[in-house]
């Protein structure tokens, strides 16, 4: 019925594994995914999670119901924790096959406790389940750890990079070279236990309780996507044919935030790539979209994976460079590292800004000239990161450690110590306030906030307006709270990839869940275990010291663009965060009210707190 | 009632439009670029404008053809006159309006992603059109 049933547990410390069985109402009130990792958090940290280093926090990685049923965009696990990076709740989530995999190995997730001086990985198989030695990783890139482990393609791996290795608090966690739970510095978590890899190779069926039903709601989803320009656009182009349109509205942050066009952008679109560098379309498992990209330098012996949308506008338009092959170059160096493409490029933009406008000079950065559009000098400061040498020591902190350093803390584009990704609040006011209020910091994936405002999908059965104006706030604060608890579970809990699902409707989601839990769900039971696990969320963070001064968006996202098309906008934070607050049941200080707590079900869960 | 009275209006100020860009530094070479055909056809009132980059006149970047026309389409777009107007104006989202079906796009997908750049540059034009032709009273 869409799960196993069974944990694996792991603790590092002892080096010992056993089982976790989890209580049915966890399943029933928090589907999977994040839902459940929540959970295990506040089980494992009841008295202290206020006060605990998230070194000493656990671990997890969870799958939803939904993965190993076909249904395309589902094969997605999550990794959570609380986030070194932020300090507060943290998770990341790929695509890839790892999920399918996990459910093969008849386990719906991994927890993974305590940290060992020796470096391990953890391989999973029929033979055995074991913590083993890992000391041949650790001079090695992700790509080439991955190698190490992935037994000729046999074992589906999950890897950190050297990058965490050298104090990068923003480390992504590698699957297979081309999957990465990049956001929330996750792999830094993981590295910092002294586990520099998991292996794992599935030897049974996953159990699915009425496989009819499914597989008619796999055809009608393929289906749809097949007649979708969306996902044609997607596969044609990957995640970076929204590039173009991107610019039309205004979407795509520019010079660090600072320009509102630049006619270098359109050198590095999706055609561009594809009439250039392409040499294949990657998926993930039973995903017919295809939007990943393999692309081949000139005079380059092998293939890499290419860029996303992200990662061209963090390296691409926020530097200034609009070179499709450099792109490709330092998107890999940063994927061999195990680094989160968005925050170092968004880091490095901010240290050219800071350079150029004297806040910085060669003396800090040992020499080094920095210039937006100075390839060269990028690639350098990329490589210090990922070393942890010089000027990159600090920059591996991220945005906020960065300008903090400098006296101008206020020039960190970052929600929550997050950095902003790459989608410009000034065009799309209702995503000012996702941003403010997500629950892990800026995020832009934690809610279908930004597909429904942009106006890539429509779920009629969510009671939102057909259609959203995108710079003023009206109608923003009650779309934005419906979007993230519905985002909730269908990016969190269920765990479907946001992209491929966006020409879906809410349907496909609510019946693909009850076909796969074997529980009769309807649109208001999502929405009512979305908010469960957002509050859920936003406790942890309330706890973890996030106050309602958090929720807010950076001076350069509230400061009007000169030129663009959205020139002199900038979104009415405050007022849409008071509405905000009156819908979603918070206190003044930002805390759910124990009303609010108890009517989602969580009286039980934050006892201790109420 | 819609924008357009009739198909000779619409042709007089939107395919006026369209004949403009064809020589426009701009917006002209980045439909060139695409090499490709792409119909227009409209609702309310009823017409059709052809865009044929394969073949442009002498001295232009594409050529303009008004009404039906045999020449093959590599891309059809569908839509009423109204959003056709709403959208040179900038003020249809794209994303919305092909996910809504207000607009419709027949073809290859990577030969429509490449008219996407071609699209901006006509935001300012297409005013200015309006106003040149002593229409700025249609400017929404």
């Amino acid at each position: 019925m869409g799960y196993t049933g069974k944990v694996l547990s792991v603790d590092l410390s002892s080096r010992t594994l056993s089982h976790l069985s989890l209580p049915e109402d966890w399943y029933a009130g928090f589907l999977g995914g994040t839902g459940l990792a929540v959970c295990q958090l506040l089980k494992e940290h009841p008295a202290d999670l206020a006060e605990i280093d998230p070194i000493d926090g656990p671990l997890m990685f969870f799958t939803g119901p939904l993965a190993g049923t076909g249904i395309p965009g589902t094969d997605r696990l999550v990794a959570a924790g609380i986030s070194p990076y932020t300090s507060i709740w943290g998770e990341s989530s790929c695509g890839g096959r790892f999920a399918s995999t996990l459910k093969c190995c008849g386990f719906d997730g991994i927890v993974i406790r305590g940290r060992s001086a020796e470096s391990l990985y953890l391989e999973i198989s029929k033979d055995s389940i074991s913590l083993l030695p890992a000391g041949h990783l650790v001079d090695r890139d992700c790509y080439e750890r991955v190698d190490a482990l992935s037994g000729g393609g046999k074992f589906s791996t999950l890897v950190t990079g050297p990058a965490a290795s050298s104090g990068v608090l923003y480390s992504s966690i590698c699957h297979d070279k081309a999957h990465f739970c990049g956001r929330t510095g996750l792999g830094f978590l993981m590295a910092s236990k002294g586990l520099l890899g998991i292996a794992a190779r599935g030897w049974m069926e996953p159990v699915q309780k009425v496989p009819e039903r499914l597989a008619e709601i796999r055809a009608r989803i393929r289906a749809k996507l097949s007649d979708s320009l969306l996902a044609q656009a997607l596969g044609e182009f990957g995640t970076n044919s929204s590039m173009d349109i991107g610019l039309m509205l205004g979407d795509v942050p520019i010079r660090n935030w600072r320009m509102g066009e630049w006619a270098g952008a359109s050198n590095i679109n999706g055609p561009a790539f594809s009439e250039s560098v392409l040499a294949s379309r990657g998926t993930c498992r039973s995903c017919p979209v295809a939007c990943k990209r393999v692309v081949k330098l000139p005079g380059a012996e092998h293939t890499q994976p290419g860029p996303e949308y992200e990662t061209c506008a963090a390296f691409g338009t926020m530097c200034l460079v609009d070179d499709v092959q450099w792109l490709c170059t330092v998107n890999d160096i940063c994927n061999r590292y195990g680094m989160d493409t968005i925050s170092t490029g968004c880091t490095v933009a901010l240290a050219i800004d800071l350079f150029e406008r004297g806040v910085i000079t060669a003396e800090h950065t040992g020499g080094l000239t920095l210039a937006f559009g100075d390839k060269d000098s990028i690639i350098r400061l990329v490589h210090q990161i990922g070393r942890g040498e010089g000027l990159g020591r600090l920059l591996g902190r991220g945005s906020c450690a960065l300008a903090e350093e400098y006296g101008v803390p206020d020039e960190a584009v970052c929600v929550k110590r997050l950095e902003v990704p790459m989608h410009d609040p000034r065009a799309f006011h209702g995503m000012g306030l996702a941003y403010a209020t997500s629950v892990r910091g800026a995020c832009h994936v934690s809610g279908v906030t930004l597909a429904v405002e942009q106006g890539g999908s429509y779920y009629p059965g969510l009671n939102l307006r057909e259609l959203y104006e995108g710079p003023t706030a009206e109608g923003k604060p009650e779309m934005v709270a419906v979007t993230q608890d519905f985002g909730m579970v269908l990016g969190s809990a269920a765990i479907f990839c946001e992209l491929a699902a966006m020409p879906l409707d809410e349907m496909d989601i609510v019946d693909s869940l009850s076909a796969a839990t074997g529980r009769k769900m309807g649109v208001e039971d999502v929405l009512s275990i979305g908010r469960r696990i957002w509050l859920a969320k936003r406790m942890v963070g309330y706890i973890r010291g996030m106050r309602r001064q958090d929720d807010r968006l950076p001076v350069p996202c509230l400061t009007p663009l000169d030129d663009g098309p959205n020139a002199g906008n900038v979104p009415d934070i405050d007022g849409m965060l008071s509405e905000f607050y009156s819908i979603r049941g918070l206190m003044p200080d930002g805390r759910p009210s124990d009303d609010t707590l108890a009517s989602a079900g969580l009286k039980e869960l934050f006892a201790r707190y109420i | 009632m819609g924008v357009f009275s009739s198909d000779k209006e619409l042709y007089d100020i939107m395919g006026t439009f369209m004949q403009g860009a064809s020589s426009h530094p701009e917006m002209g070479p980045k439909i060139r670029d695409s090499r490709i055909v792409v119909r227009f056809e409209y609702s309310d009132p009823e017409a059709t404008i052809t865009v044929d980059a394969k073949n442009p006149d002498e001295g232009k970047y594409f050529r303009v053809l008004f009404g039906p026309s045999d020449l093959k389409a590599d891309v059809v777009m569908t839509m009423s006159a109204d959003i056709a107007h709403r959208f040179w104006l900038g003020k249809v989202n794209l994303t919305a309006a092909l996910t809504r079906g207000q607009m419709k796009a027949v073809g290859p997908i990577s030969q429509i992603m490449k008219l996407l750049p071609a699209i901006k540059p006509a935001y300012s034009i297409y005013p200015e059109h309006l106003k040149a032709l002593g229409r700025a009273d249609l400017i929404l």
